[in-house]
């Protein structure tokens, strides 16, 4: 009987730590090319590769993502806006099929920062990985 | 052998409350924002949006505003000659500062989608609002409309 009470609250406390956990640590700091990335027991996911499948011109010279990507995505008005909108559309359409929702959580602070002083909302960014 | 199948069991139940609790990524228990969490409850302080700014002494516009939050946006602009700060940078500090004692982070999972919505087809990132859950009472006498 005491084993059966050891086994169940340690579940529970790692159960409860877990769920904690989830809610708080951040696995993307530094947003697209912290999940974006290549590996031995997956698809090279890097948002070059990605890029180059959908015919995408090359993206080798930019140096910080998505940062860099605004050079194009943001130089005429309300451009900005429209990359924005096309990083939504691909993570949150058809959210049953859509991997970001599916297995990611659809989390916004994946992507996005938040300083917890001021209030603003900002977009994650870092260094390319090709 | 006994202890192989509360094992089992015990894993069972870790992946059942796994998956509930992943449920609630898709679940939109607030789409009208505010005031579908901000309630008056049975707990031991009332959360509506006016019973809190009232007990930080918030001027009466909060009480006679209509739609939460669109209203407080009169004057939460983010113009540069707006009459107060803007919302947006208050919210966020209201909910998201010290994570490990805030309310929002630690009961409700911190989600930013508690109060912005997002049209996956559009892609188009919004914010919830919903109509005041309190009677406006002017001059003693309430108002409805």
């Amino acid at each position: 009987m005491k084993d059966r009470v050891r086994i169940f609250s340690l579940a529970a406390v790692a159960g409860l730590l877990a769920m904690t956990s989830l809610s708080h640590a951040d696995d993307y700091p530094q947003g697209c090319v912290d999940c974006h990335t290549d590996g031995p027991n997956q698809p090279d996911l890097r948002l070059k590769t990605l890029l180059g499948q959908i015919g995408h011109m090359s993206v080798r010279k930019v140096k910080k993502v998505p940062a860099g990507c605004g050079g194009c995505h943001g130089a005429g008005e309300g451009e900005e806006d429209t990359f924005a909108e096309m990083i939504h559309q691909i993570h949150y359409a058809v959210p049953k099929a859509n991997v970001f929702i599916t297995r990611f959580g659809g989390d916004c602070l994946h992507c996005h920062a938040l300083d917890v002083e001021s209030g603003d909302a900002m977009v994650k960014s870092g260094p390319a990985n090709w | 052998m006994k202890r192989a199948w509360y094992l089992v069991g015990v894993t069972l139940l870790t992946l059942i409350t796994g998956a509930v609790y992943s449920g609630i990524v898709y679940a939109d228990e607030y789409p009208a924002g505010c005031v579908d969490c901000h309630v008056q409850g049975t707990g031991a302080q009332d959360m509506r949006i006016n019973a809190v700014l009232n007990r930080v002494g918030h001027g009466k516009a909060a009480e006679r505003s209509k739609d939460i939050p669109t209203d407080c946006l009169r004057c939460h602009s983010y113009a540069k000659d707006a009459w107060a700060s803007p919302l947006g940078n208050l919210v966020h500090r209201a909910h998201y500062k010290s994570p490990e004692e805030n309310a929002f982070t630690t009961q409700y999972g911190g989600s930013c989608q508690h109060c912005h919505n997002m049209e996956g087809e559009s892609g188009k990132a919004g914010l919830k609002s919903g109509e005041r859950n309190w009677t406006l009472v002017v001059g003693g006498e309430p108002v409805t409309d």
